[in-house]
């Protein structure tokens, strides 16, 4: 019953989100991606590997699908993605962002059960030309699988200042907290590069444990 | 090079040559002036060439109607605006620049400078795009417009 009203409330966020985009069209922002822009993010980390394919109708949101597979319980969410900008700071030589990141969707576990789910979390980024920090968390009610927080920090650090067009590289440092986790902090450090409209990270993490990401917008 | 070393090495006997009365008679000394003829007609023949082909090159200029320099780069000027841009420190998100303008029929070409925090705008020969538009594809793009310079403004 708790589950249920759980799920509930993230839905009833999810719906306030796609109201607030609709209201909020002449915000002077940014999404995460250029308006009629599409991004293709394949990320894999410590617990998970996902997929997430979105479209950015304004410059305000994108939305899209959303597929992730948890390895260690072994359940997949399969759902509806929406990530909406709350506000972005310009500045001559930095850039500033805070998003909403909402997901609905359904969870299939091992035994083959399926469920309704949803999360929601909010995440800030501030970067120069040199730094990069950015702070993001989460709540998920994966129905019958999982019910967890998790919260990530990352800082970054640009060795070179490369031009427009040139491979540029960061070198990050990532903080992982998982309260529920038997090793609640997990430490990665990661090495980033982007070209053009492509963007790979690596690392590996404290418990010896790989990372991958890779982004790329058209 | 070789042709000035050279020259410059005859200049220098030249001058023994004609320092030294001794030397004027001799066969050595009449040697010496000939090289020198001989290097002065190169060298002139040089200067000659150069002077030959700017002619030509500015003369042909002129017959195929060509437009003179300042005109030149005035009329390319006007095609150019540049847009100083608040909130341009990624490479990865100022592709969205890019698609967003390329997606414009008037627009020629885009130039990011990350340093300058600017964008260099080239419309099409006889095409033009307003503030308000040009505002409004830097602001789809996620950046904010501090100014825009055009030609002669």
């Amino acid at each position: 019953m708790k589950s249920f009203l759980c799920t509930i409330y993230l839905c009833i966020i999810f719906l306030f989100n796609v109201c607030w985009i609709l209201l909020s069209s002449d915000v002077q922002a940014r999404p995460v991606s250029y308006a009629g822009g599409i991004t293709f993010m394949q990320l894999n980390d410590l617990e998970r590997q996902s997929l997430h394919l979105h479209y950015s109708p304004t410059v305000n949101y994108s939305i899209g699908y959303k597929g992730e597979y948890w390895r260690e319980d072994k359940w997949q969410f399969h759902g509806i993605q929406l990530n909406n900008l709350i506000k972005r700071w310009n500045r001559r030589a930095s850039q500033a962002n805070a998003y909403l990141k909402s997901g609905v969707g359904f969870v299939r576990t091992r035994a083959g059960d399926n469920s309704l789910a949803a999360f929601t979390g909010i995440a800030a980024d501030w970067e120069t030309r040199r730094f990069f920090t950015l702070y993001e968390n989460r709540y998920y009610d994966a129905g019958d699988a999982d019910r967890f927080f998790s919260q990530k920090a990352r800082l970054g650090i640009a060795p070179y200042i490369g031009d427009y067009g040139d491979l540029h590289t960061w070198l990050m440092i990532q903080i992982d907290h998982s309260p529920e986790n038997d090793d609640p902090i997990v430490v990665t450090p990661l090495v980033r590069l982007f070209k053009h409209e492509y963007l790979v990270e690596m690392g590996v993490n404290d418990q010896g444990k790989l990372l991958f990401n890779l982004i790329a917008r058209f | 090079m070789k042709v000035l070393s050279k020259v410059t090495l005859n200049i220098s006997n030249f001058k023994k040559a004609t320092l030294n009365p001794m030397l004027l008679n001799s066969r050595e000394a009449r040697s010496v002036m000939n090289r020198i003829v001989v290097s002065r007609i190169l060298v002139m023949r040089i200067v000659a060439s150069f002077l030959l082909l700017s002619f030509f090159s500015v003369s042909s200029a002129w017959a195929e109607g060509e437009i003179p320099a300042s005109e030149l780069q005035e009329a390319n000027c006007s095609n150019v605006i540049n847009v100083e841009v608040n909130g341009l420190v990624c490479d990865f998100c100022a592709r969205a620049l890019e698609k967003t303008f390329g997606k414009r029929d008037e627009v020629a070409n885009i130039e990011v400078d990350l340093d300058e925090a600017q964008v260099v705008v080239t419309l099409q020969d006889q095409q033009a795009m307003d503030d308000p538009t040009l505002t409004k594809l830097i602001t789809d793009s996620g950046y904010n417009v501090v100014a825009i310079q055009r030609c002669g403004s």
